[in-house]
């Protein structure tokens, strides 16, 4: 998945050698999980966005 | 603002939920938080929505844990750290030459090991990690996001990153 901005690649560079090893492990395994939600999530999720539009065009 | 939402819902729940172990709630959290964007947000700058987004998620997160009383805010007063850091554990051997990707875990019993281990930090660490690990944020903005001082970010980061190693470190990768 395709994080919500670009700059991750130097804004990691600083990472200690520890944070680096979890930083690709952790990335993949929550890449993961973001991918592959049940459909009912996604669903409700796509639900509440339109909700959120509409409720915040009306406000 | 519907594209840079839908780019971003999924993650947010992942992050919700890790925190607050609960769907429905996750989803309230994250819907709170688009609808705060589009009210608050919409007509700032687009580079700026990603780090405002979540910043008003974990704000979210964190108002969520306040009215139930800080439960697992709580949970972590008291507990001690765990030593023996230098060990080879399931993350270094990820990285690995010698255990490569294809000689390593299985990939749901890790993601298993991983859940589990996330659910066991504080909600502060899991923040600190997601927003600085997963999302790539620096200190200082990770810092703005979460309306703390860089020191504080490090330390909350340090620690979550000792307490995964460890609670993956019986992790049996075979």
């Amino acid at each position: 998945m395709k994080k919500s901005q670009d700059t991750s690649a130097k804004q990691l560079s600083d990472l200690s050698e520890k944070e680096r090893q979890l930083q690709s492990v952790l990335s993949k395994h929550l890449d993961a999980e973001a991918d592959h939600l049940d459909f009912t999530i996604t669903s409700k999720l796509s639900a509440a966005r339109h909700k959120a539009l509409a409720l915040g065009q009306i406000v | 603002m519907d594209s840079f939402l839908s780019s971003v819902e999924k993650q947010a729940y992942v992050i919700a939920v890790s925190a607050c172990q609960n769907s429905d709630a996750a989803l309230d959290i994250v819907q709170d938080s688009m609808f705060s964007m589009v009210k608050n947000y919409a007509k700032n700058p687009s580079e700026q929505w990603a780090p405002l987004f979540f910043k008003v998620l974990n704000n979210r997160i964190s108002d969520h844990y306040r009215k139930r009383g800080f439960s697992r805010f709580t949970q972590w007063f008291g507990r001690k750290d765990k030593d023996g850091d230098d060990a080879i554990d399931a993350v270094d051997q990820l990285d690995s030459a010698e255990f490569g990707p294809d000689a390593l875990l299985d990939a749901a019993e890790l993601s298993d090991a991983m859940r589990a281990a996330l659910i066991q930090l504080s909600v502060k660490q899991q923040q600190a990690l997601m927003l600085r690990l997963w999302q790539g944020y620096s200190v200082k903005e990770t810092a703005d996001i979460m309306g703390i001082s860089e020191g504080s970010v490090k330390t909350h980061l340090s620690r979550a990153v000792h307490e995964m190693r460890n609670l993956l470190k019986g992790f049996n990768p075979s």
